[in-house]
């Protein structure tokens, strides 16, 4: 219902479509982040204090490897999305506002190639 | 009544705005957010670690595991489960449920019920693993 009205909404200026898209694809992490963020803390506060070999297995195991990588990137999205309304309510400087957001943008890149790396090397490292 | 363009209140306007429950929990959601980004940060640290091999991975989980490292993972668990919460009412809302005055007082104190909860429940699950 509210997504067919949003939809008549696009199209009308250049800065509404990107508006709406940003609106919409913000849901659309969150509701991925509701299983996702159970099923990871549910494994993180059983293996958090336990040693590297067990931690490791835990995170080799494909299931628990893909719900960790996935939580960790959406989670990640989901932040750049949340900050950069934070960002366009808070400065008004649009010079700033621009500088930080690419920076932001930066920032999330650079931890997307961090984790991705993490993540293959954990699940082909050997025991 | 004439105002300077220049000088327009913009938000935030807390310091002119009386605190209520509702208000309270918004821009606690919005903290909440900005800090969760470091419970994200530790744990991009904490599998980075491990994909390097043991000897860093032992390094940081000592870390994490001193009561300082416990408190992070607390806070940031509380947190969550917050955020999670006052996030999911804003997903009823954005669809149009649960907009009465009425209704937003009962959701809070939901939110803030099932928040204590989760903290709860995840806290003895974690206890309770062999």
């Amino acid at each position: 219902m509210i997504f067919r009205s949003l939809k008549g909404l696009r199209g009308q200026s250049h800065k509404g479509v990107e508006s709406t898209n940003h609106w919409i694809i913000q849901r659309f992490t969150s509701i991925l982040l509701i299983p996702l963020s159970i099923l990871f803390v549910v494994n993180f506060v059983r293996v958090f204090d336990k040693p590297f070999i067990e931690v490791l297995k835990t995170f080799q195991h494909p299931v628990n490897n893909l719900v960790a990588l996935l939580f960790i990137l959406i989670s990640l999205w989901h932040y750049r999305q949340g900050i950069e309304v934070v960002i366009e309510d808070y400065v008004h400087d649009l010079g700033k506002r621009n500088l930080t957001l690419r920076l932001i943008g930066i920032m999330c890149w650079f931890l997307v190639i961090v984790v991705i790396f993490s993540f293959v090397t954990i699940y082909r490292m050997e025991i | 009544m004439t105002q300077d363009p220049q000088n327009r209140p913009l938000s935030p306007h807390l310091t002119i705005y009386r605190p209520q429950l509702n208000s309270v929990l918004s821009i606690m959601h919005r903290i909440t957010g900005i800090v969760l980004f470091f419970g994200l940060l530790l744990l991009i640290f904490w599998f980075f670690s491990m994909s390097v091999g043991q000897a860093s991975f032992d390094l940081f989980s000592a870390l994490i595991n001193s009561l300082i490292g416990k408190l992070i993972l607390l806070g940031s668990l509380c947190a969550l489960w917050y955020h999670f919460f006052t996030g999911v009412r804003h997903l009823f809302w954005d669809v149009g449920i649960g907009f009465g005055l009425e209704w937003v007082q009962r959701s809070s104190y939901a939110v803030l019920i099932a928040t204590i909860s989760l903290i709860i429940l995840t806290l003895l699950i974690g206890v309770f693993t062999v």
